[in-house]
């Protein structure tokens, strides 16, 4: 038994006399005889987020008496912020809901979160595709695990489309011209599809993806990997898109005020007939919805002779490990719980959209939990091709507001189109220089 | 030890002031410091203070290049000397009215003080959004009275206005302050401009304004202060648009810290905001002397 030990120590970094207890244990299954840790969890979420991983948590500590875990959750506002202060301050928590793009702040060498390979006892990776695993690796080390992914799909109300007699859109053009005979069927106030400037910039990505075949962001040469005339297309589709009437102009979302869209009464009651959004999130948007109101998946549209479909596939949400944690062993056991153990995979249940370990995915199928509009979106991503990985870097908040600013300049005619083409071109690519390090 | 002794002690005099001096040091005096150091380091939130690098005045020199920091300069200045003014005007107005002796007064006082209860609060500003959203209150009650509904929160100037009015609404405290000056004004002041036959507007320039110039100059340094320190109004109302036209100088701060992690060049904002209101209030100190009326320099001139 000593030998196992040692060689445990040794990995860690950990004391001697730690290893004894650890050894003796099969690491996925169970620990064995132990002292008393506590660790700490980080998330966010909602309200079903909490409750679904606080129960999870208990039965972890059932498990594994000789394990405490207290959860440091909040709302999605402001997490961002708690967390980088705490890592900065080295107080982060030992285990971390994060999102894809934060390892891009917090792990540039791949050095900033545990390497997760040095966890594979305790981990099961053979539960994730390689394109998953590849999303959380860094210079070959592994940051991160993703509990789901996931990818923005086109979602209309259909009692809105059934209203105006009109099928739900499933190609670009038929968006663009569902505008005007949404309108003169049902009136100035009724529009296909809603979203916010975030949620239009990932659209027109997706369409110029589409065209390419390329990544959107070249973050080797720090510059947009398209041409000029590319990303022009994004300033087209948005006056297109707002002249035909068929998403909502600047002035009609911003008179809303800084709301979520899902609580606007807009959407609540059907004039906003439709949103690009992440299927992992399409729950806290249908149940805002009237009674009566029922939203549908589209197809998603694609340009013809498309090889990509332009989709931000990515993981939802991640789990990542404190590097500095003196308590590795033992938080692999708790993520390994959590995303592979089908006791823990049930109590957390779809809280956090389908997730991406295979037997998690099993467990809640034979569950009966995937029905409905996640049953569907699951479906509609594995017949869509999805080849192209996008760089973390179109996600920073930088290059986001930039493509934001001269679009919002757009909509409210303080440039042209031309200029904002120009400018799409010239202040994003400043943008990535500036910014990509 | 006998009272006499323990104030005589200086040992027991640190004791009573430790607790401020400690608390005043580590939250005061350190981040004020370490903030300024910081606006002279490309310091980044997510990274080790340590792999900053000091890179001298250069945050503050590429300031004047930053067009969203001068759209942000120009938009907090337009806010403070629009709601400055008209708060503190709108907040006299009510307690010269609330200094009438009229029954039940009391109660009105209460309840023009409770907005000031509630403030500016989280609560309140979300409130506030949707009371001005297009679908929103005042649009509903226009509608109602045949007006056509005014795009409030949607229009770079109106939604400006929507965030004056939220500070406006907020008026008890200064109210409070300049009641509390009226009622130290000495009623025989007003029985001799009665006699005199001064007319009320003519007792308020000659009398009441006058009197109240301590009053008036208190309250507006602490409304300076407090404008350009708005952050919950833009933050939670608009995000700061349409357009950047509400993104005020604080909002700019905590974005450029916690959105973009430019801890460094958030510092300097932040040190740029401090010497702003540093040099408005220097400059209210030193034009008190020409508009300020303290009864206390009437009597050492030989007045009574």
């Amino acid at each position: 038994m000593t030998a196992p030990v040692t060689r445990r120590t040794a990995l860690t970094g950990l004391g001697a006399s730690l290893g004894g207890a650890l050894a003796a244990c099969s690491p996925r299954t169970a620990p064995g005889p132990k002292r008393q840790v506590t660790l700490r969890m980080s998330w966010w979420g909602g309200a079903s987020a909490h409750k679904a991983t606080l129960e999870a948590l208990h039965l972890f500590m059932q498990r594994y008496p000789h394990i405490e875990v207290r959860g440091e959750y909040t709302g999605f506002l402001g997490h961002l912020e708690r967390l980088t202060t705490q890592i900065a301050g080295h107080t982060a928590p030992d285990l971390m809901q994060i999102n894809w793009y934060w390892q891009v702040l917090f792990s540039r060498d791949g050095k900033g979160f545990y390497d997760l390979n040095r966890l594979s006892k305790e981990i099961d990776f053979s539960q994730y595709d390689a394109r998953t695993l590849g999303m959380g690796e860094r210079n070959g080390h592994r940051n991160a695990l993703s509990v789901g992914n996931a990818a923005r799909l086109f979602y209309f109300n259909r009692t809105t489309y059934d209203k105006a007699r009109l099928a739900l859109p499933a190609s670009w053009e038929s968006l663009l011209a569902a505008g005007p005979k949404m309108r003169d069927a049902l009136g100035d106030a009724y529009y296909p599809i809603d979203g916010t400037f975030q949620d239009f910039i990932a659209m027109a990505r997706s369409r110029i993806v589409q065209k390419t075949g390329k990544a959107l962001v070249d973050d080797v040469n720090k510059r947009l990997n398209c041409t000029a005339e590319d990303i022009a297309e994004m300033a087209r589709l948005y006056a297109g898109l707002t002249r035909d009437h068929s998403l909502p102009a600047a002035r009609v979302r911003a008179a809303f005020g800084n709301v979520a869209q899902q609580e606007m009464r807009p959407w609540i009651n059907g004039q906003f007939a439709g949103c690009y959004l992440w299927n992992s999130s399409i729950d806290k948007f249908t149940d805002t919805l009237r009674p009566g109101e029922h939203v549908e998946l589209a197809s998603y549209p694609l340009i013809p002779g498309a090889t990509d479909a332009g989709l931000l596939y990515r993981p939802a949400m991640m789990f990542a490990i404190n590097h500095q944690t003196p308590h590795p062993q033992e938080t692999a056991l708790l993520l390994n719980f959590l995303m592979n153990d089908p006791v823990g995979v049930r109590a957390m249940g779809l809280s956090r959209g389908v997730p991406s370990s295979a037997i998690a995915r099993r467990t809640l199928t034979e569950d009966g939990l995937m029905t409905g509009l996640k049953r569907d979106s699951e479906a509609e991503l594995a017949r869509l091709p999805i080849t192209v990985l996008e760089s973390p870097w179109f996600e920073h908040p930088r290059v986001r507001d930039g493509f934001q600013d001269i679009l919002e300049m757009q909509g409210y005619g303080v440039i042209d189109e031309e200029t904002a083409s120009r400018r799409l071109y010239d202040d994003i690519n400043a943008i990535l220089t500036r910014v990509i390090r | 030890m006998s009272g006499a002794s323990i104030y005589a002690s200086r040992r027991a005099g640190s004791l009573y002031i430790a607790p401020f001096a400690i608390g005043f040091l580590l939250f005061t005096a350190f981040p004020f410091i370490a903030s300024f150091i910081l606006s002279l380091t490309d310091a980044r939130l997510q990274d080790q203070l340590g792999d900053a690098h000091f890179i001298g005045w250069h945050n503050y020199a590429g300031m004047w290049a930053d067009a969203t920091f001068r759209k942000s300069l120009g938009v907090t200045f337009f806010y403070v000397f629009v709601t400055v003014p008209l708060k503190l005007a709108f907040a006299l107005l009510i307690a010269v009215v609330l200094n009438f002796k009229l029954r039940g007064i009391g109660l009105f006082r209460t309840a023009f003080y409770l907005p000031s209860i509630l403030g500016g609060s989280v609560a309140i500003a979300v409130v506030w959004r949707f009371v001005f959203a297009s679908d929103g209150l005042v649009n509903q009650f226009l509608h109602g009275a045949g007006f056509g509904g005014i795009n409030w929160l949607g229009e770079p100037s109106t939604a400006m206005f929507s965030i004056i009015l939220l500070r406006l609404w907020q008026f008890g405290s200064a109210m409070v302050v300049f009641l509390a000056g009226l009622k130290a004004i000495p009623e025989d002041l007003y029985e001799a401009a009665d006699l005199d036959g001064a007319s009320r507007l003519r007792q308020f320039w000659m009398i009441t304004l006058p009197l109240l110039t301590p009053v008036l100059f208190f309250n507006f340094i602490m409304q300076i202060v407090q404008a350009f320190q708005e952050f919950n109004g833009p933050y939670i109302i608009t995000g700061g648009g349409p357009m950047k036209s509400t993104y005020l100088l604080p909002l700019m701060i905590y974005e450029e810290a916690f959105k973009y992690f430019n801890l460094g060049y958030s510092s300097a904002l932040s040190w740029v905001l401090f010497v702003i209101i540093a040099l408005f209030t220097a400059l209210a100190f030193w034009s008190q002397r020409f508009w300020v009326f303290y009864a206390q320099e009437r009597s050492d001139k030989g007045g009574h």
